[in-house]
């Protein structure tokens, strides 16, 4: 595993092509889009001053 | 005392300190201009004063509040049960040197007590990095044997760019792991660090995020070499500071921190505003973002800033500063989107609107110095016998003194803090690390006037960030340049020749309406004038000079030996590699 001493690879024997192990594993994690709309009082205040329809996109 | 309680009581004295600096400054301003009669400009300007001394007043609390030392955390030798990967994302970055920082943590984890993983996420869109990226991948894993714990993915759509693409990993490969340990292209990280970090978060399951205090390295230039100096002595004190404020809502700098892969799955997939850029559209000042989020989802978010043997690099020019700024400014404003998000902790919302506050209070600065000059030009002659039957004039009182000591106060407020760092740091013994006592006293004395000098270069730059977002100019991701940055003055004034304009009008009208506050607008018109000759000679490489020296300089660091070790070993097949690397708009999509 050591870095040290190997100079002496063959750089012909490495490619410019991404081998199937570099994949990363497939192990799926749900990740939610989280909501970042303003809440309460902000959102009160917004419909009072008409701008009640800035959401944030999903 | 409760912890919660000593939280409270250090909270309120942070925010006190910057209510009475303000306070107390728009006093002094106003009985100072109160002498020749209050124009409308002298309100303006004791608003624009307030802000102003209040953000200066907030850095000053936090050097007090960081200035004791902090307790050691005893290093924990429990067994590690958690899988960790180490994800690094690169967007045209130079492959050599990314991929050497790989391999030099791969081999240092070699005998670690933990297993961890490597994955190189790659959104890089040119051809050359691509197939450099792909050369070096397959040498690294030639020479390392890390099949199964080495990974390489590139997206070919870079949605949502570092914030995406990490999440990208997270949604596909997430489960795999316990731990993520995020760093950037040019971070680099000791192995013992890396452990003590897993061990940290695995001993305590609410902890969301641990953030590190990186410490900036390998700045050549006099300009780079300031920053690394004013970083590696004042920032430690700063940081110490923060850390004792922020309770379960700590900060997150976009790198060089791990993270709970769940935690952070559940709580960070970030929405896109709707709209726009620059409010709308992708977040990109993500990070303090995502430890808001984590934050509000219960999680603890935490910043040790005493975990050592973490470094990142930084900018080597005035020129370049400014356009990582420029990135910076936008993403913080954007900011303002979200500081109403419902169920945000209130610290999270402070984070944010500190934030925004730190690219607005440069334009309140300028704000301050315009009014205060048109409130001086308005003024009315005095009127020495307001009654036309008295016999002797009135004149008008002198309150000359309020303006001196409204003057020494603000620039107390700018000195005080790395005043008192230089005094912790002797008596600490932390100064010697940096050099000898007088090396290091000249470097802060030194640092002192350079950054006095940049100063009002930095006002006009970030100032000019502010507008260009305001009036709703995409500023884009410009990539960072790395390593060499010299710049020449012709290429200086074609960046800065707006402050220069700006600093030679300022001086002509000043000095024919108001010449008897010349004196006082030289500190900030001249270095505006010089701004090309300062940035190009703020550029030129100060290498090995004892001034501005830190520890890192004088004893090079395990990693950053080996990374240079392994780079050299590259050196024959760098050059046969050099027409598969690129060499021009290197850098991450957002460091």
């Amino acid at each position: 595993m050591t870095l040290q001493g190997k100079s002496a690879i063959d750089l012909k024997a490495a490619g410019t092509e991404i081998p199937a192990i570099a994949a990363v594993p497939e192990a799926p994690l749900a990740m939610p889009v989280q909501s970042l709309d303003a809440g309460g009082i902000v959102a009160l205040l917004r419909g009072l001053f008409g701008t009640a329809g800035r959401v944030v996109k999903h | 005392m409760a912890q919660g309680a000593h939280l409270l009581l250090l909270r309120t004295l942070a925010v006190t300190l910057p209510v009475l600096a303000g306070g107390g400054a728009a006093a002094l301003f106003l009985q100072y201009s109160s002498a020749g009669g209050l124009t409308p400009y002298a309100f303006i300007s004791a608003a624009l004063l307030t802000l102003s001394t209040a953000w200066l007043a907030w850095g000053a609390a936090l050097s007090l509040i960081g200035l004791w030392p902090a307790r050691g955390r005893a290093p924990s030798t429990a067994p590690i049960q958690g899988k960790t990967v180490v994800l690094m994302p690169v967007c045209n970055e130079d492959p050599a040197p990314t991929f050497a920082r790989v391999a030099a943590m791969i081999e240092a984890l070699k005998s670690a007590p933990a297993e961890v993983d490597f994955a190189i996420l790659s959104d890089s869109y040119k051809p050359e990095a691509i197939a450099g990226e792909a050369f070096w991948y397959n040498r690294l894993l030639a020479e390392t044997g890390a099949e199964g714990r080495l990974f390489y993915r590139r997206r070919t759509k870079n949605t949502g760019r570092k914030a995406g693409n990490i999440a990208e990993f997270f949604r596909k490969s997430g489960a795999a792991y316990d731990y993520a340990l995020i760093l950037d292209a040019d971070s680099l990280m000791e192995a013992e660090t890396i452990v003590e970090m897993i061990r940290r978060i695995e001993a305590d399951p609410k902890l969301g995020l641990l953030q590190t205090l990186p410490t900036v390295v390998r700045a050549q230039s006099v300009f780079g070499r300031a920053m690394q100096f004013a970083a590696a002595f004042y920032s430690p004190v700063f940081a110490r500071g923060l850390a004792r404020l922020q309770g379960t809502a700590g900060p997150f700098w976009g790198h060089n921190a791990i993270v709970r892969t769940r935690a952070w799955a559940a709580a960070c997939g970030l929405p896109e505003l709707d709209g726009p850029p620059p409010f709308g559209g992708h977040i990109l000042s993500h990070d303090v973002v995502e430890a808001a989020l984590l934050a509000r989802a219960g999680w603890t978010v935490r910043l040790d800033p005493d975990l050592g043997g973490s470094y990142e690099e930084g900018p080597e020019s005035l020129i370049e500063h400014a356009k990582r700024d420029r990135r910076w400014c936008q993403g913080n404003l954007q900011h303002s989107r979200i500081v109403p998000a419902a169920g945000l902790l209130g610290w999270s919302r402070m984070s944010l609107v500190l934030g925004i506050m730190a690219y607005v209070a440069p334009v309140f600065w300028a704000g301050f110095l315009i009014s205060s000059l048109l409130d001086r030009a308005t003024l009315p002659p005095p009127d020495y016998f307001p009654d036309p039957h008295q016999f002797f004039p009135v004149f008008p009182s002198d309150e000359t003194a309020k303006a001196i000591g409204l003057f020494i106060g603000i620039i107390g407020l700018l000195i005080m803090p790395k005043l008192l760092i230089l005094f912790e740091a002797a008596l600490t013994d932390r100064l010697l690390a940096f050099g000898r006592p007088f090396s290091v006293t000249v470097s802060a004395l030194a640092d002192l006037l350079l950054s006095s000098l940049i100063a009002p270069i930095l006002m006009a730059f970030q100032s000019r960030s502010v507008f260009q977002v305001l009036r709703g100019a995409d500023g884009g991701w410009p990539a960072n340049r790395r390593g060499d940055a010299r710049v020449t003055v012709m290429e200086a004034f074609e960046t800065c020749h707006f402050m220069v304009s700006i600093g030679l009008v300022g001086l002509f009208a000043s000095g024919y309406f108001i010449p008897e506050l010349l004196p006082w607008l030289v500190p900030v018109l001249g270095p505006m004038i010089l701004a090309p000759f300062l940035i190009a000679w703020t550029s030129r490489s100060a290498k090995g000079s004892a001034i501005f020296a830190t520890p890192e300089e004088r004893v090079t660091p395990h990693i950053l030996a080996r990374h240079d070790a392994i780079l050299a070993d590259w050196g024959q097949a760098a050059d046969d590699a050099a027409n598969a690397t690129p060499s021009e708009g290197r850098g991450t999509a957002d460091a």
